[in-house]
C-alpha cells in the first residue's frame, strides 16, 4: 500500500468568530506539485501553517508521509520545509551563517550541508554576497536566501507561500526549474500564488479556496470539467468560482 | 459629498516646522503602545517619575538657595563644568540622531517627490532630532535647578534659553558632521561610525556626570556654594556658562541667539544639498562589510548546540543596542563603585547596602532587555518553529546569551566588590543570579513578537513584562540589600519575589506567547507518555 505524501482530513481552524479553514480535505501523492489559489484572507496560509506544524488546528488530522503531524511534530518537521511569504532572515547574519544555522536546526551533516549550501548559493547568484550581512539585502536577495534555507535539508514536502514574489525573471525561471527537478526526484510541493499563470504552468493539481472552504481541486482539465467550463482559462474558472461563492 | 474634512493646519503647510510637527506626532503615536487604563497608568507613572526627579534631585540645591547666602564662584564653576559634560555627551548624541533622521528612508521618497524645497525637508528632520537633544538638556536642567527655579528663584529659569541655544547649536553642528560622515563613508559605515561616536559620547557624558556627582555630595556642594575666592583664568569661560545657567539672562539669551544663528547658517548653506546627498545614497542597496571568514571554501560546524548558541550570540553582539545596554550601566555605576570602594576611610559596613541593590538592579535591568531582544525580537520565528529542534533547547541558549553580558559586568564589578569580603560578595552574586534568572523567565513567558527597534526607538514590549520586571528587579534589589544585614531576612523577601515571579510566568495573553508554560507542558506530556 502506497503512503500519501500528504493527507489532510476535515481540517478546521477559527479565529474568534471567523472560520479561517472549514473542514478541508486534501490528499497528495509523492512528487506532486500542488498550487493553492485564493483571494486574500481565503485561508491558504492558515492551512499551510497548520500542515507545517506552526499552528494547531481546532479539529482534523494531518499526515505527512505517514507521520501524524499533530502527534509527532518533530518527526514530521524533519522532512518538511516552510517558506513564509515574508522572507524572515536574521539581519545580522550573512547567508552562509544563516544556512549554517538552518543546517544546525535540522541537524544535518556539516560537510554535506556545506556542499549543498555552496550549490544553492551559486545557483541563486548569492555566492558573491555570501559573507555580507543580510541587513543590506534587497527583498529579492532576502527571498533567495530564504529559499536556499528551505531547500538545504532536501525536504520531502515543501510548503511555499508566494515563493516568486520579489524575484527577478531569470531567478524566478531558475526556481521553477529547480522545483520541477525536486518533484521529479520525489519531493512534493505545495505553493500559494496570486499569479495564476505560475499555477497553470507549474502545478499538476490546483486547489481553489475561499472563506476557508475548498471550492474545487484537481488538474486544470478536471477543474474545467467539474465546473462546466471547458476551454476556459484558469483565471476564468478562479473568478467564476469565487463569484459563485460570494453570491 | 464625502464626509472627509481636512483640519486647517496651525502651521504653514510644507514649512520645516509643519514637517517637524507631523513627524513628532507620528513618533508620539508610535510610542503609544497601550490604550485605555494602561495608557493612563503609564502616563501617570511617567509624570510621577518626572516630578520625583525634579523635586527630589534638586532638593539639595534648593536648600542652599534658601540658606540666605548668595552662591559663590565655586558653585558657578561647578555648574559650568556640569554643563560642559552634558554638552560634550549630547553633541555626540546629536551627531548620531542627526544621521539617523536625515538618512531615514521612511517617507523620504514621498517627501522628495513632492514640490517641497529639499532644504525644508532637511530642516524639518533636523528639528525633530534637535527636539530630542532639547528634551535631554531640559531634563538635566530641571533635575539640577528646576525645583529652585519653581519655588525660590524664578530667574533660574535661564536654564530654558540655555537649553534651547545649546540644543539648536548641537542640532546644526550634528547635521554638519553627519553629512560629512555620509559623504565620506556611505550609508552603512557612516551610520555605524555615528552610532559608535554617539553612544561613546553618551557613555562618556554619563561617566563624567556620575563622577562629578560624587564629588558634589551635599557637603561638597555647600562648600562650593560658599566659595567666593579666586579661580584660574582658564575657568573664566566655565564660570560664564555657569552664570548663564544660574540666572544671568544676558548670558542665557546670548547663548540662545548664537545657537539659533549657527543652526540657521549651517542649514541654509547645506540644507539644499540634502536631496542630492541623501536621495542618491539612500536609493541604493548598500551591502554591509564582509563577515570575517577564512578562505572561500564553506565549512559548517557539526555541533548543533554550538551553531544555535553562536547564532544567538552573533545576532546580539552585532546589534549596537547590546553594546549600549552594556556600556551605559557600566558608565553610570563604575564611578560610584570606584569612588566608594576606593576611599579607605569609608565605612564598608554602610556601603554594602548600596553595592548589593545596585549590582542586582543594574544587571537585571540589562538582562531583561537582552532577554526581550532574543525572545520577542526573534526575526525568523517560523523557521525555529518549523524545525525539528525542541523549543526548550532554543530558549535555554537564548537565556544563556541574554545573561552573558550580565556575567561580564558582574566580573568587572567584582573587582570593586572584593573589599566586602568573599562571603558578602557571594551573597550579592547569589541574589544577582536569582534576579537575572527571574527576569529572563518573565520575558520568555510574555513574548510579544515585535520588530528590532531602530536606534532611539522605544521597544515594543508587553506591558505585563514591563510591570513584572520592574517589580521583580526592585524586590530582588531590596532582598539583596536586606541580605547584607541578615541573610535569612533577605531570603524572606526573595520568597515574595518568587511568588510574584510565579504570577508573572503563569498568564496567557492574547497576541503573546508563553514559552515557559508551553515548554513546561510539553515536558509534562512527554514524562506522562
Amino acid at each position: 500500500m502506497s503512503i500519501n505524501a500528504l493527507r489532510v482530513e476535515s481540517l478546521s481552524k477559527s479565529f474568534g468568530d471567523k472560520k479561517a479553514v472549514n473542514s478541508l480535505n486534501l490528499s497528495l501523492e509523492a512528487g506532486e506539485f500542488y498550487a493553492f489559489l485564493g483571494s486574500n484572507g481565503a485561508g491558504k496560509t492558515t492551512t499551510m501553517r497548520m500542515i507545517s506544524g506552526l499552528l494547531a488546528p481546532d479539529s482534523g488530522a494531518i499526515e505527512v508521509f505517514g507521520i501524524n503531524v499533530l502527534e509527532n511534530p518533530t518527526q514530521a518537521k524533519k522532512i518538511m520545509a516552510w517558506l513564509p511569504d515574508e522572507p524572515l532572515l536574521y539581519d545580522k547574519l550573512s547567508p552562509i551563517e544563516y544556512l549554517e544555522f538552518v543546517a544546525g536546526l535540522w541537524k544535518l551533516d556539516g560537510n554535506r550541508a556545506a556542499s549543498l549550501a555552496e550549490d544553492l548559493l551559486k545557483r541563486f547568484e548569492l555566492w558573491d554576497v555570501k559573507d555580507k550581512r543580510c541587513e543590506g539585502f534587497s527583498r529579492g536577495m532576502k527571498q533567495k536566501t530564504a529559499i536556499c534555507g528551505a531547500l538545504l535539508h532536501e525536504p520531502k514536502l515543501l510548503l511555499m507561500d508566494e515563493p516568486f514574489s520579489g524575484l527577478d525573471a531569470a531567478i524566478a525561471r531558475d526556481l521553477k526549474e529547480l522545483l520541477n527537478e525536486k518533484t521529479k526526484e520525489g519531493a512534493t510541493i505545495i505553493l500559494t500564488t496570486h499569479v495564476l499563470e505560475v499555477a497553470e504552468k507549474l502545478a499538476r493539481k490546483i486547489g481553489i479556496i475561499h472563506n476557508g472552504l475548498l471550492l474545487s481541486q484537481g488538474t486544470l482539465d478536471e477543474l474545467r470539467e467539474e465546473n462546466n467550463m471547458v476551454g476556459k482559462s484558469l483565471e476564468d474558472i478562479f473568478l467564476t468560482l469565487i463569484d459563485r461563492q460570494k453570491a | 459629498m464625502t464626509g472627509v474634512v481636512f483640519k486647517t493646519p496651525k502651521l504653514k503647510t510644507g514649512s520645516a516646522f509643519w514637517l517637524a510637527l507631523n513627524q513628532l506626532k507620528r513618533e508620539f503615536r508610535m510610542r503609544q503602545n497601550n490604550s485605555g487604563a494602561k495608557a493612563v497608568i503609564g502616563r501617570l507613572f511617567f509624570v510621577g517619575i518626572i516630578m520625583l526627579a525634579i523635586f527630589g534631585a534638586g532638593q539639595s540645591v534648593k536648600m542652599l538657595y534658601t540658606s540666605g547666602f548668595e552662591p559663590g564662584y565655586g558653585f558657578y564653576l561647578a555648574a559650568g563644568k556640569k554643563l560642559l559634560g552634558l554638552f560634550s555627551g549630547l553633541l555626540f548624541m546629536s551627531l548620531m540622531t542627526a544621521f539617523m533622521y536625515f538618512s531615514d528612508r521612511g517617507d523620504l521618497d514621498l517627501l522628495l517627490s513632492s514640490p517641497l524645497k529639499p532644504k525644508n525637508i532637511a530642516i524639518g528632520r533636523i528639528l525633530v532630532s534637535t527636539f530630542r537633544t532639547l528634551l535631554m538638556f531640559l531634563m538635566f536642567g530641571a533635575m539640577f535647578i528646576g525645583n529652585t527655579a519653581i519655588s525660590v528663584r524664578h530667574e533660574l529659569f535661564t536654564f530654558i534659553p540655555v537649553a534651547i541655544g545649546l540644543a539648536v547649536f548641537e542640532g546644526g553642528v550634528g547635521f554638519m558632521f553627519a553629512r560629512v560622515l555620509l559623504l565620506k563613508f556611505g550609508l552603512l559605515k557612516g551610520r555605524k561610525i555615528s552610532q559608535i561616536l554617539g553612544f561613546g559620547g553618551i557613555a562618556a557624558g554619563v561617566f563624567y556626570l556620575q563622577a562629578s556627582r560624587i564629588g558634589h555630595s551635599s557637603g561638597k556642594l555647600a562648600d562650593l556654594f560658599a566659595y567666593h575666592g579666586n579661580y584660574s583664568t582658564t575657568d573664566n569661560i566655565l564660570v560664564w556658562f555657569g552664570h548663564a545657567l544660574l540666572g544671568n539672562w544676558f548670558n542665557a539669551l546670548l547663548i540662545m541667539i548664537v545657537g539659533i544663528a549657527v543652526f540657521a547658517i549651517i542649514m541654509n548653506s547645506m540644507g539644499d544639498a540634502f536631496a542630492k546627498d541623501v536621495a542618491n545614497i539612500a536609493g541604493q542597496t548598500e551591502l554591509s562589510q564582509d563577515v570575517k571568514r577564512k578562505g572561500d571554501k564553506i565549512s559548517f560546524s557539526r555541533n548543533t548546540n554550538f551553531i544555535i548558541l553562536r547564532k544567538e550570540l552573533l545576532s546580539l553582539t552585532r546589534d549596537p543596542i547590546t553594546i549600549v545596554q552594556m556600556v551605559i550601566p557600566l558608565a553610570a555605576f563604575v564611578p560610584i563603585f570606584m569612588t566608594l570602594s576606593g576611599k579607605n576611610d569609608i565605612d564598608m559596613g554602610v556601603v554594602q547596602y548600596v553595592f548589593a541593590p545596585l549590582t542586582v538592579f543594574a544587571t537585571a535591568i540589562m538582562t531583561s532587555t537582552l532577554a526581550w531582544m532574543v525572545a520577542s525580537v526573534e526575526e525568523a520565528r517560523d523557521l525555529l518553529k518549523s524545525s525539528p529542534i525542541s523549543m526548550a533547547k532554543i530558549y535555554l541558549f537564548k537565556g544563556l546569551v541574554a545573561f552573558l553580558p550580565a556575567f561580564f559586568e558582574i566580573a568587572i564589578l567584582s573587582v570593586m566588590l572584593q573589599k566586602l569580603g568573599i562571603l558578602k560578595f557571594g551573597i550579592i552574586l547569589l541574589f544577582t543570579l536569582f534576579a537575572n534568572f527571574s527576569v529572563i523567565l518573565i520575558e520568555f513567558a510574555n513574548i510579544k513578537p515585535s520588530r528590532r527597534p531602530k536606534m532611539m526607538q522605544k521597544p515594543d514590549r508587553a506591558i505585563t513584562s514591563i510591570i513584572f520586571v520592574m517589580l521583580l528587579v526592585l524586590l530582588w534589589a531590596v532582598a539583596a540589600g536586606v541580605a547584607m544585614y541578615n541573610f535569612w531576612f533577605g531570603l524572606l523577601v526573595s520568597l515574595l519575589a518568587i511568588i510574584v515571579n510565579w504570577f508573572g510566568i503563569n498568564g496567557e495573553k492574547e497576541g503573546q506567547e508563553n514559552q515557559i508554560k508551553s515548554v513546561w507542558e510539553k515536558q509534562l506530556d512527554s514524562s506522562k507518555s
